[in-house]
């Protein structure tokens, strides 16, 4: 398999369970206890999937998805980070983690702008409606899926097959400060995300 | 006159897609009146304007917890079939299902669904990868996938069936008693039983060999616990972490 086959066999992976998050179910699927260890798995390294799926579980699981908050796209960020440790990048996973908050980031900016667009699909249908014509919904949801998983794509696409390689090469060569400060990061994550967790359980008790 | 599975199970299948149109503007509408459309159709066969105008209705904005969705969905679809059949007080009933009903739902099953059962099924599933790893398990990441998927999607596609089934069954009667469950003392016991399988998981993460330095992690942990909410969430803490891992670096105080 090409590199770039993978890197679209993975990032078409991820726009598939991503659509869990916000658009069906949701059934947990697109959670980051589901899709890193399962792309880890898929590329031969289950433990850096789960190690990451845990992390990225623990420092995302307090933050709830009510009324559409959206800070950042966990599904994405887990899944972009598994891939780079676990694929043809083989990041470290301290390298992988920063790199996957980035992509989650950037895809919560993203899907803002979609959900803005999403108003004129509704709008349409009270027009077909005024005009006597029965409402395309199901075509209209149809396009919202696909949007939703495009962009999911596109975005997890660019960060395989450029930021990958682009951070593979970069990582050895950055200051050593900049390398323990990532892996001070990384270390303390899982441990400040249950901390942040307990409280929350605690304080909703 | 119970419905048919047929009907619920249209229903049901249709509230998993809720949430595919979410947007800012409409929220949930969308999906809503995607979900509710063939019930539409059958209510209000023969009559076109009729059909067009409860159409327009369920694309108001609407949002709501997606585990309540199959509820209310059955529920306004039984509204819709009274207004359909002349009851001139069915058409207010279905706003007053899709407003007054549907914020204290989805306020209960948000807390028992998200802030609760999502927790817990994610430490569940987090328990028995360690657990697989620590004692040897066969296939811990898929049991712990299966374990923790189970754990919120066993109560979450019932309550989506159930409720899907006895809306269209009873209407806003079905919300009614919705209401009166005893959610309060579910979620209580469901995030205790996540806060107990956290810390499990913790302590099991402590005893197998990741290089984890306990005093490091109790720190950490506490300082999650202590500081993830006033400083804005755990990213903050994260970047702080970051920061202090390359001053001691710097300094020398770190390898």
């Amino acid at each position: 398999v090409s590199p770039l086959a993978l890197d679209a066999a993975g990032a078409a992976a991820l726009a598939l369970l991503e659509l869990d998050e916000a658009s069906v179910g949701p059934l947990l699927l697109s959670r980051p206890f589901v899709v890193a260890p399962a792309i880890g798995a898929a590329l031969g390294s289950p433990w850096s999937g789960a190690v990451l799926g845990a992390v990225f579980e623990l420092v995302t699981l307090s933050e709830l998805p009510l009324g559409g908050r959206l800070d950042l796209s966990a599904p994405v960020a887990a899944g972009v980070a598994a891939f780079l440790a676990a694929g043809p990048a083989a990041l470290p996973l301290a390298a992988a983690f920063p790199a996957g908050l980035a992509a989650g980031w950037a895809h919560a900016r993203v899907e803002r702008v979609l959900r803005r667009r999403r108003g004129a699909a509704a709008r349409r249908a009270e027009a077909a409606l005024a005009a006597g014509r029965p409402p395309r919904l199901g075509r209209e949801l149809a396009g919202a899926l696909a949007a939703q998983a495009a962009a999911v794509f596109v975005l997890a696409l660019a960060v395989f097959a450029l930021a990958g390689p682009a951070l593979s090469s970069v990582w050895p060569r950055l200051p050593e400060t900049v390398r323990a400060g990532a892996d001070a990061a990384f270390g303390a994550a899982p441990w400040l995300g249950a901390g942040g967790l307990a409280a929350s359980l605690w304080r909703t008790a | 006159v119970s419905v048919s599975t047929g009907r619920a199970a249209r229903l049901f299948l249709r509230s998993l897609l809720l949430q595919a149109g979410f947007g800012d503007e409409r929220r949930q509408g969308l999906g809503f009146a995607w979900a509710i459309d063939p019930e539409l159709r059958e209510a209000y066969a023969g009559d076109a304007a009729g059909l067009s105008r409860a159409r327009a209705r369920h694309l108001a904005p609407f949002n709501a917890s997606p585990a309540a969705g199959g509820l209310l969905l059955g529920a306004a679809a039984h509204a819709e079939a009274r207004a359909a059949s002349g009851d001139a007080g069915a058409e207010a009933r279905v706003r007053a299902i899709k407003t007054a009903f549907a914020a204290p739902l989805s306020g209960a099953a948000d807390a028992f669904f998200w802030g609760s059962l999502r927790p817990l099924a994610a430490a569940s599933a987090l328990f028995v990868f360690l657990a697989g790893r620590r004692w040897g398990l066969p296939h811990p990441f898929a049991c712990g996938i299966l374990v923790g998927l189970a754990a919120f999607n066993v109560p979450a596609l019932a309550a989506r069936w159930l409720g899907a089934r006895r809306g269209l069954d009873a209407g806003e009667a079905a919300a009614a008693s919705a209401a009166a469950l005893p959610v309060r003392y579910w979620t209580g016991v469901a995030r205790a039983a996540a806060a107990v399988t956290l810390f499990a998981g913790c302590f099991l993460a402590l005893s197998l060999p990741f290089g984890v330095r306990p005093a490091l992690a109790a720190t950490a942990f506490a300082a999650g616990a202590g500081f993830a909410r006033p400083a804005g969430g755990t990213l903050a803490l994260i970047g702080a972490a970051a920061l202090l891992g390359a001053a001691a670096s710097a300094s020398g105080l770190a390898p």
